[in-house]
């Protein structure tokens, strides 16, 4: 446990509202400034607390809570986590395709799975696309890949769906999929239960009846210890879930999901009112599968096995890269009438160079990624497309690597200089001239995109809130215009650290190390890093490492500054929140170990 | 010992070659039991290799929990002695049984990958592979017998190029000629017109290096005394080149020719990943990316067996053309 002083803010936060659940809005230290970092520094000097009592504290009050209370707790928690230091935030991700000019009908859901059922091609409803190379699944409880998702997104149909949107191309709303409506109905300890009347005369794609037990049954197996797939957690909003992932054995029935197949109707307690559940009824790990069809773990490579319930089925499944799959309708599904495709391809590819040879011969009408060096001149036609996406490019630094630790002494001084760097970077740059697919500098580490529901149940974007004012000025400025008053701040922040400065550079900061995994891009912004410390005096040695190496030399904490991305699995501050608490297997950071 | 080209003309189905044939026997049983033992090294240091990189198959950007890990690694035998593992892998791999790509999460067996993989990837290498051999042969002969002319260098040039540029440039710069600006070939390999872009790329670097080697050891053939000896006795010139020279010339190609075989059908990753060809080439490198150890370990000994029995091969076919090798 190395991380031990924290900021003031915390201790209102947590000791003030421990027992209050769902009462009054927790207290928030009012700042003296709108200067964004003394605040929590002067705060750290004092207290004592440690990630466990301030961090995960404030966390597990996210679960107990909701509405507004809820929303304060997680942006307490983002303060916390911000006044560290520890987590620097680069870009928001963008997510860049070709789309033929002539294609109507298309959209993609705020994770970027993309919808092409409803698509045709100047008339032509017959067409191929490219999404990705071949997927390791396309089992929906085991699949934990975007492309993988968007195959999943077409064959199932969770209770919810995402609406097509009138306007543009990204879903923004939820409509009834396989269930006709729900009921929400609070109960004890904070828990909820929603009430799901399922569609009359729901169908698998092979013709037979859709029961409420196929989801019940579905949602038991993903979450099962049996299976230990990746995103079994997503089920832990689930009342009984903590027993089935810990069932080795057998899938054992979430304890609060209750189904009746007499009357098409699904209960599902939750074990807090949070607020992204119906997002995860159209979550490819939330599909019903047909069970009698899951046997062994290759029934999913089988074009006969593989039943859904979604708007197409597959009529060939060669998963391969160079192979492909393909679709036809569903004449099974309820909503077949709106499906406009009649047969459609998806191409697998794992080259940049190759999907985009296709795309311009025009044999394929989408290719879902391009080479970074072709961006500027792909940029300039009608069918280059940049959606958002909820993510965070970011650069994250060990708390526990004690690089410096012969002139900074305390953990304070330490988040001052890991702060210090971070205002050295210059993120425009960063984004216009090695990016250059749209991204736009973050000034926190939750995703542009992430919305929150406001006390009135309205809702708002939350980087429109984010920073220690709330007022959407993050935790950087990150203006073109403020980059040279940043790093003048830079420098009086690590002049006050006692390095030395001669008017120009610092000369005794020892050299850091900095760690990325081999790839152009990640190699670029790495030597940007490099170049812009050097000018100051701080030495950056670069080193890159094979991506496997490098995620288990992160997760173990043996590295000083990395490179870091995060996308959300749901449109949910805690999505990128949760992540940090002590004992997470993505607190790359070390907090608090 | 006979004038080489002139006494054995099938050295295995004549009388005289009876001797020959025993040796020979006995020649290719000692070297499968070499290969044996070769195989069983192979996999014993891919084995140990493979555990040493850090990282493991369900590494992951988003971390799984230890409990997950746990069942994950017994369900695929992994939570066992490194030495249990070793043994069990070592016992199944002789007997061909690979088992299961741990990446697709026990939906492939590693036998169907290589499988389907090695139906295009051999194909499109048999054929490279030809053409390598065919157009090397004759351009280097020709270089050799027009040595010093325009023409040399105009081989020499060419064959230079081929070697010096690396694939991923070739394979790019057809694929932007010939699919894009031009569209008459297909930029994905499914079909017979998407093979002859990645056929080309493929057979031009063992193309290169043929041409070299047939045209130093033609250059050294004609230059020696039983060419000269040939012509005194008033053989023609079709009957020095096909009779006396390219057969002594082509002893560094076959040599080259078995290892170079092994390796071309076993796909490139390169050529495969820009060309779009569903072939085995690139499973070698995102095998070893996703710790799939059943399936490195797959790929190795059947790329392993492969280069053994090509080698043995070329040597077989080696002494058969040129009988001045011994067996011993």
């Amino acid at each position: 446990m190395k991380f031990k002083r924290l900021p003031q803010v915390i201790v209102l936060a947590t000791v003030g509202t421990l027992c209050a659940c769902n009462g009054p809005l927790p207290e928030r230290k009012a700042h003296k400034d709108e200067a964004i970092y003394s605040a929590t520094i002067d705060g750290a000097k004092k207290d004592n607390l440690t990630w466990k009592d301030s961090y995960d504290a404030v966390i597990a009050m996210t679960k107990k809570t909701s509405g507004a209370v809820r929303n304060e707790y997680l942006h307490q928690a983002e303060d916390i986590l911000m006044s560290t230091g520890a987590i620097t935030p680069i870009y928001y991700y963008t997510d860049l395709f070709m789309e033929n000019e002539k294609m109507e009908g298309f959209y993609s859901s705020p994770l970027g799975y993309k919808f092409f059922h409803r698509a045709t091609v100047d008339g032509a409803k017959e067409y191929t696309v490219c999404v990705g190379p071949k997927g390791d699944s396309f089992d929906p409880a085991i699949n934990s890949a975007v492309d993988g998702a968007i195959v999943i997104s077409h064959v199932f149909e969770g209770l919810y769906r995402w609406k097509q949107p009138e306007n543009g191309d990204v879903a923004a709303e939820l409509e009834p999929g396989q269930a006709a409506s729900f009921e929400k109905v609070a109960g004890n300890d904070g828990h909820v239960t929603y009430k799901f009347k399922l569609r009359d005369n729901i169908k698998y794609s092979d013709g037979t009846a859709l029961k409420a037990s196929d989801f019940a049954n579905s949602w038991a197996r993903a979450a099962s210890g049996k299976l230990a797939a990746d995103y079994g957690y997503m089920f832990d909003c689930v009342v009984g879930y903590e027993e089935t992932a810990a069932d080795e054995n057998n899938f054992k029935p979430l304890s609060g999901v209750k189904a009746d197949d007499e009357k098409g109707e699904l209960e599902v307690e939750l074990i807090s009112d949070v607020p992204y559940f119906l997002e995860l009824t159209a979550f490819p790990t939330y599909a019903p599968v047909k069970l009698d069809k899951v046997t062994g773990d290759d029934w999913w490579t089988k074009a006969e096995n593989y039943i859904g319930n979604g708007p197409l089925k597959v009529s060939k499944m060669d998963n391969k890269d160079g192979g492909s799959i393909e679709f036809v309708p569903n004449e099974n599904y309820w909503d077949n009438a709106n499906t406009k495709v009649s047969k459609l391809t998806f191409a697998l590819s794992d080259d940049d160079d190759n999907q985009l040879a296709n795309y311009k011969k025009g044999d394929w009408k989408f290719i879902d990624s391009v080479p970074n060096d072709q961006i500027e001149e792909l940029s300039k036609g009608k069918d280059y497309h940049v959606n958002g996406q909820l993510g965070t490019y970011y650069v994250i630094f060990n708390v526990n690597d004690k690089a410096l630790n012969r002139t900074l002494k305390s953990e304070a001084e330490y988040a001052t200089f890991r702060k210090a760097l971070g205002l050295l970077i210059d993120r425009n740059y960063i984004c216009e001239k090695i990016g250059q697919a749209g991204q736009e500098p973050a000034n926190t580490f939750v995703g542009k995109g992430i919305m929150e529901t406001n006390a009135d149940g309205s809702l708002s974007e939350w980087t429109t809130k984010s920073g220690p004012n709330r007022d959407g000025k993050g935790y950087y400025k990150v203006g073109k215009a403020d980059y040279e008053a940043n790093c003048a701040e830079a420098i009086e922040m690590i002049k006050g650290l006692g390095f030395k400065f001669d008017g120009k550079k610092f000369t005794n900061i020892p050299a850091l190390t900095y760690l990325y995994n081999t790839s152009s891009g990640h190699k670029a912004i790495a030597e940007y890093l490099q170049g812009a410390f050097k000018a100051y005096g701080i030495n950056l040695k670069l080193e890159s490492q094979e991506w496997a190496t490098f995620l288990n030399t992160r997760k173990d904490g043996n590295y000083s500054i990395a490179r870091n991305g995060w996308l959300a699995d749901y449109n949910d501050a805690c999505s990128f929140l949760d992540m940090w608490t002590t004992d997470s297997g993505n607190n790359d950071a070390q907090f608090g170990r | 010992m006979p004038l080489p080209g002139f006494a054995i003309k099938y050295p295995l189905f004549t009388k005289g070659a009876k001797t020959m044939n025993k040796k020979l026997g006995f020649y290719i049983l000692k070297r499968v039991l070499l290969a044996l033992l070769t195989i069983v090294i192979v996999i014993t240091v891919t084995f140990f290799a493979m555990q040493l990189i850090p990282g493991g198959p369900f590494t992951s950007e988003k971390a799984v929990s230890q409990e997950s890990l746990d069942r994950l690694y017994a369900k695929y035998g992994l939570d066992k002695p490194l030495i249990v593992q070793y043994f069990n892998y070592l016992f199944n791999a002789l007997r061909f049984d690979f088992g299961y790509s741990i990446k697709s999460r026990g939906a492939v067996t590693v036998n169907h990958i290589i499988g389907e993989g090695m139906r295009y990837s051999a194909t499109i290498g048999l054929i490279a592979a030809f053409i390598a051999i065919i157009v090397g042969v004759i351009l280097g002969s020709l270089a050799a017998y027009k040595h010093n002319t325009i023409i040399d260098r105009i081989i020499m040039v060419l064959s230079t190029a081929s070697v010096a540029v690396p694939s991923f440039i070739v394979s790019t710069i057809f694929l932007y000629l010939f699919c894009v600006v031009w569209q008459i070939l297909p930029a994905n390999g499914s079909d017979w017109r998407g093979f002859i872009l990645p056929t080309i790329t493929l057979s031009f670097s063992p193309m290169a290096y043929i041409i070299r080697l047939t045209r130093s050891s033609t250059l050294d053939v004609l230059n020696s005394d039983y060419i000269r000896t040939a012509y005194a006795k008033g053989a023609s010139f079709s009957r020095v080149l096909y009779k006396h020279s390219l057969r002594n010339s082509l002893t560094p190609v076959i040599t080259y020719a078995g290892p170079m075989i092994a390796f071309i059908l076993t796909g490139s990753l390169v050529v495969e990943k820009i060309y779009g060809i569903p072939g085995i080439g690139r499973e070698f490198v995102t095998s070893i990316t996703n710790r799939d150890y059943p399936e490195v370990m797959g790929l190795t000994i059947f790329l392993t067996y492969l280069v053994i029995i090509m080698v043995l091969v070329s040597d077989v076919l080696y002494t058969v053309v040129n009988p001045r090798v011994d067996l011993d």
